[in-house]
Formats: C-alpha cells, sequence, structure tokens
C-alpha cells in the first residue's frame, strides 16, 4: 500500500496526540497516587506536659489522681512504663524531644545555653513530606523564639521568661506579639487559662486541617510551678490524704535551698495542687481526643502523651528535676496508633527515652530516620515486637546556676545505676531491683567492684560515643 | 554550763542561744528521719527552725538592747544567725560552682529581701524595746525615736526591683536581670 504524504501527516497527528493523551494522564495518576499516598500519612499529635512524673497517673496506682484521658490513652495504645528524659530539665529534654539527640549534640544543655538554629527538628521531614504542621504552646529555651524550619503555625510565649503564667498569658504567633487576652486563631476562643487557650487553638487546627496530613506539637505549661489548677479541679483533693517519702517532712518546700523554686506552702499541699493541675490538663486532653474520634481521625492519628521530666516530691529530701533519681528522670510516655498497635492496652517495660519520639514519629509517617537521630523508633515495640529495645543510657544534668545541683552524669541500666558527680557529692550505684528508691549506696561495696568497674567502662564509653559529632541532613527520605 | 554561759558577754546570750536552738533543730528536723523521728516532731522542729531563721534576730536584738546595747551594735548581734544562715546558703552553692559564683549567689534576690524582712522584725523588736522603756518608766532617755529607720531596708530593695520592672521591664534580682548579670560575669 501507497501512503501519501496526506496519509502521513494524519498518522504522525494521531500518533502524537496519543503520546500527549499518555503523558496528560500518566501525570495525573501519578498525582492521584501521590496525593492519596499524602493523604494516607497519619496525623500525628504529640502532647507534651510540663514536670509531669510517670506516676502521677490513675493508671499508674496512684492514691487519688485521676487521669482518665491519659488512662485511656494507655488503653488504646501501649504505656511505656520505664520512659525517661536522658536530661531532666525543660529546655534540654524540649530540645531531644524534637531533634532525637541527646544534649552533648543538639547543645541545649541547661537555662543559658541557647537553641542552635541549624538544628534540625522532625517537623522539617513532616513538613517536606507535605504534612501540616503546627507547634502550640511552651517552647521555652534560651535563645529566645527562633523561626522554627518546618513548622506552619507557630503559637508560643515569651511572657515570664518563656514560662508563661497559668492565668493571662499574652501569645505570639510566627513572631508576631499579640495582646493579653487576644487570640492568635481566629476562632478559637481565649478564655484566659493557658492549658484551655492551647487546647483550643489545638482543637481549631485539628478542624482546619482535618483533611490533610497534619502534625501537632502541643507543649503544656502545666503542670509547672506554680502548678496552679483551673477553677473546676482546685480543691478537687483538699481532703485527701498525703503521704510523703520517709525522708520528707511537710516544710521541706523551704529547706536547703528549696524555697528557690516558690512552693512556699507545705508540701502536702503543692502535692495536691500538682495533682489537680495534671487533672485540669487531663481533661483537656480529652477534649483533643473527642476532637479526634467526631471527626473521624483517630484511627490514622499517632497520638502521644510524655513530659519534659519527672519531679521529686520529697524523695532524698529533694523538691525538684535536675537529679538522676528515678523520680526526677522518669516520665509518663503513652502512644496511641490504632492503625499500627497489635496490642491495644499493652504496657511495655523497656526502657525508652524523650530521644525515641523523633525517630517514632518519622518511621510512622513513612520516612526513613536520619542518621543523626539518636533515639530508636518505638514501632517494633508497638507491632509487638519482643525484642529488647536498649539495654543502658546515658543521662547527663549540665550545672545550672543558681540551684545547688552538681553536674551528674549516669549509666542507667534495667538494673543499676551509677551515678558520677562531677564534685560536691559522692558517686552513688544503686541496685535498682533490690532497692528501687535509691536508698542504699554501693559505691563501696566490696562485692559490687566487678560490677561498678564494668559500669564505670560503660559510662564512659557512651559518654565518649554520644558526642561524637553527627552529620546533619535536613532533607527528607521516603522509606 | 556555768562557764559557758559566764563566757558569751551578756549582750549576745540571746543571740547565741538563738543560733544554739538553731543548729540543734536542724540537725533534727534534717536527720531525724534517719532516727525514725514522728513526722509530727520533725515539722515541729522544722517550724522552730524557721522561726529562729526568720524571727531569731528580732529576739536576739531585744535581748541585746536589754543588756545595754546600742541599737547599732544590737542590730550587729541580731544579724548572727541570718548571716550565718546565708554563709550557709552560699556554701551550697560555692561547692558545686565555686567561690565567685557562690558569692553572687548569695546576692540573689531571695537574700536582700530576706534581710529585709530581718530588719523589720528588729524593728518590731526596737519599738518593743522601746514600749518596756516606757512602761517600765526607764531614766535612760530613748536612743531612737523612730523604729521605722528598720523598715527602710526592704522598702530600698522592692523599689529597687520595682523599679526595675518599670524601667527595663524585667526583674533585677530574681531571675532574669540577675541571671543576665551571671551571664555577663561568669560565661
Amino acid at each position: 500500500m501507497k501512503l501519501s504524504s496526506h496519509h502521513l501527516w494524519r498518522a504522525s497527528l494521531v500518533l502524537a496526540a496519543t503520546c500527549l493523551a499518555q503523558l496528560v494522564f500518566a501525570e495525573a495518576a501519578q498525582q492521584e497516587v501521590k496525593t492519596a499516598e499524602t493523604e494516607k500519612r497519619p496525623n500525628i499529635v504529640f502532647i507534651l506536659a510540663d514536670d509531669h512524673r510517670w506516676d502521677y497517673l490513675s493508671a499508674m496506682g496512684h492514691p487519688f489522681i485521676e487521669t482518665p484521658n491519659i488512662d485511656r490513652i494507655a488503653d488504646e495504645g501501649v504505656l511505656f512504663e520505664n520512659a525517661f528524659v536522658t536530661s531532666s530539665l525543660c529546655s534540654p529534654s524540649r530540645a531531644s524531644f524534637l531533634t532525637g539527640q541527646y544534649p552533648q549534640q543538639h547543645g541545649v544543655q541547661n537555662n543559658f545555653t541557647p537553641w542552635d538554629n541549624s538544628n534540625v527538628t522532625y517537623f522539617e521531614y513532616l513538613k517536606q513530606a507535605g504534612y501540616n504542621t503546627a507547634f502550640i504552646g511552651k517552647w521555652h529555651m534560651p535563645g529566645g523564639i527562633p523561626k522554627l524550619r518546618g513548622v506552619d503555625q507557630f503559637i508560643t510565649f515569651d511572657h515570664m521568661g518563656g514560662q508563661g503564667a497559668y492565668y493571662n498569658t499574652p501569645y505570639i504567633i510566627n513572631g508576631k506579639k499579640l495582646k493579653v487576652g487576644e487570640t492568635p486563631v481566629p476562632g478559637a476562643e481565649v478564655n484566659g487559662y493557658i492549658t484551655d487557650d492551647l487546647t483550643n487553638f489545638t482543637l481549631k487546627y485539628i478542624e482546619d486541617n482535618r483533611d490533610k496530613p497534619f502534625a501537632i506539637y502541643l507543649s503544656h505549661k502545666a503542670v509547672h510551678l506554680s502548678m496552679q489548677p483551673d477553677e473546676e479541679a482546685a480543691g478537687r483533693y483538699s481532703s485527701e490524704e498525703v503521704i510523703l517519702p520517709d525522708e520528707a517532712d511537710s516544710w521541706l518546700s523551704f529547706a536547703d535551698g528549696n524555697f528557690k523554686h516558690f512552693l512556699w506552702a507545705p508540701l502536702e499541699k503543692k502535692v495536691k495542687d500538682y495533682a489537680e493541675t495534671a487533672v485540669a490538663m487531663d481533661q483537656q486532653i480529652g477534649l483533643v481526643m473527642d476532637k479526634l474520634d467526631q471527626l473521624g481521625l483517630a484511627d490514622n492519628t499517632l497520638l502521644v502523651y510524655a513530659a519534659d521530666n519527672g519531679y521529686m516530691w520529697g524523695e532524698h529530701r529533694l523538691i525538684d528535676k535536675r537529679w538522676s533519681y528515678e523520680e526526677s528522670i522518669r516520665v509518663p510516655f503513652v502512644v496511641r496508633y490504632p492503625k499500627g498497635i497489635k496490642q491495644p492496652g499493652t504496657r511495655s517495660e523497656e526502657m525508652v527515652l524523650n530521644l525515641d519520639l523523633a525517630p517514632t514519629i518519622l518511621q510512622i509517617a513513612g520516612l526513613q530516620v536520619p542518621g543523626h537521630m539518636q533515639g530508636k523508633s518505638l514501632l517494633p515495640l508497638l507491632q509487638g515486637d519482643q525484642q529488647e529495645h536498649r539495654s543502658a543510657w546515658l543521662y547527663k544534668y549540665f550545672e545550672d546556676f543558681p540551684y545547688p545541683v552538681p553536674e551528674q552524669t549516669a549509666l542507667r541500666t534495667k538494673r543499676y545505676k551509677l551515678v558520677d558527680y562531677k564534685r560536691g557529692k559522692q558517686d552513688e550505684l544503686f541496685d535498682l531491683q533490690a532497692d528501687p528508691r535509691e536508698q542504699k549506696n554501693l559505691i563501696a561495696e566490696p562485692a559490687l567492684a566487678d560490677t561498678y568497674e564494668r559500669l564505670s567502662t560503660q559510662l564512659e564509653a557512651m559518654r565518649e560515643s554520644i558526642s561524637k559529632p553527627l552529620a546533619v541532613s535536613p532533607i527528607a527520605v521516603e522509606q | 554550763m556555768t562557764w559557758l554561759v559566764k563566757m558569751i558577754a551578756p549582750r549576745w546570750r540571746y543571740s547565741v542561744a538563738v543560733l544554739l536552738l538553731a543548729v540543734l533543730v536542724s540537725l533534727v528536723y534534717g536527720d531525724g528521719w534517719r532516727f525514725d523521728l514522728p513526722l509530727a516532731l520533725r515539722n515541729l522542729t522544722g517550724l522552730v527552725l524557721f522561726a529562729c531563721i526568720m524571727f531569731g534576730a528580732g529576739v536576739a536584738y531585744a535581748g541585746a538592747r536589754l543588756h545595754g546595747a546600742m541599737p547599732w551594735q544590737a542590730i550587729k548581734i541580731g544579724l548572727l544567725v541570718p548571716v550565718i544562715w546565708h554563709l550557709k546558703e552560699m556554701w551550697l552553692v560555692i561547692d558545686i560552682y565555686g567561690v565567685g559564683p557562690g558569692i553572687y549567689a548569695g546576692l540573689q534576690g531571695f537574700y536582700p529581701f530576706y534581710y529585709g524582712l530581718i530588719f523589720v522584725v528588729m524593728g518590731v523588736a526596737h519599738l518593743g524595746c522601746e514600749l518596756y522603756r516606757k512602761v517600765t518608766a526607764s531614766r535612760e532617755p530613748a536612743l531612737w525615736y523612730c523604729g521605722g529607720y528598720f523598715f527602710l531596708p526592704l522598702l530600698v530593695v522592692v523599689a529597687l526591683e520595682v523599679l526595675g520592672l518599670l524601667l527595663v521591664g524585667t526583674d533585677l534580682f530574681f531571675f532574669e536581670g540577675y541571671l543576665a548579670g551571671y551571664r555577663a560575669l561568669f560565661m
């Protein structure tokens, strides 16, 4: 058959049109797949409390505190009974949650060392993966309020040196300072009590972003000093009996420098204030959970509740965090993720750290965990993996003038804790199985000389390894 | 015991008694739990210790005045317990941060404010002494008619703090201003 130039021309046109159509449809299809993938990514809600110690939860058997909503997260998820922070002070611990790194790496070591803007938070990776992101609440790190990369909505405060106040804190949104009572989010009510306000901003953000994957970091002031509950919770436990540790007494808040914490009341009274403030916060956490339920988002949302450090209520005759004693370094850590948790209601005894949050979030979001993150993803534990998560970890408290707490490095294993004080106190070794309240220092116990040597060597090795400079890549990589 | 009492000048006896009481109750208060002493007793010793630190200066001042001390001498004597307590507080910090920061720690707002209160307590004791002089129709002339001088240190401390807040927008003695000073001096 002989083809005329006319036929050839027509055939070429048809071919070109077909190719073009294929290209257009392929791109559209690809876009559709990409959108679907993005939509499939889980939402992330991380709620961080301030100074909430691990056993002040009804789920942990506290004699009178009622935390039904945090308990519900545990009932529908996993409660980590051995969760710790690697430095028991607000600023370093918060930076560790965000970066997945030890303070020796991210550089926020106490209330003097500023946040380094070159630090990479998990938000940066999530943003690249298509998340809408919000940081809502207490930032409180030295160096002022940063321009946080990867965060779309950054609501915080610098009132009272970044601590905020329980009532009438003026907020800052994306660097813009607002007046007292002015809302940073149109449509979200400001009623004056900080826990309620921050929750309201969160609820609005969830509503507004229900159709896209979102990541929220809700960082409460509660239950930090001045431990002020809202009107509803105030007085709730006034008739409860507070049993203090054997070594404590009612006036400890005035003794030996403790008065600098402004707890100027009998210890029992402040314990009740603390519990009531936690109850007020728990009630607000319930509202966040209700909102996720109402919008049908709960199943595809990773919900984590944790605290930046614990708090000692008279143990060792101390009222504070900072120290490497259990009450100071242990925090609540509860995770709910209906899509990813095999056995809801599980209690894990594995030792998990604040550093583990960022890798967990990234892995659940379908991203690779960057090599510079020193924590380990908890996803295997959530999925029921029975393997040991970690056998030992390093605690470090850097001096924080003027608080009379010596610099200390501790190695915490499942059984032992070795504390190396820089000065001002004898080193300590505790057998946590035999002596969970750390009352008997075994450092000079001849029978434990070998154990001491072994732990000492391990502590030195870990001290060196976690401080080695790490290359940071801010580029998100899909799994 | 008598020789011990005789060794101490009468003007100093109340002050030394308050100091000894403070040392004794602080031992019971701090370490009583090791000997299973009841909480009620330990709480009581805590209250007595607190009273020694906060009000002992007033007792010491009055005791010194009743034994013939002039007001300035009585103030010096009254400050015995507060100064020792203050030094103990500084020692806690010196032990960890060294001498310079430890001394600076002793300047934190709590302590000037505390001394202000102590002067108020001694002022109240002074008024008590003057009242006693009047009631007993003492022939000695009034030494200071104005007990209000004793309120000046507290007024100065509070005024500086308030001025700092108004003019600079930050507290001078307690945290922000105070820690800024620490950064400038020691970091």
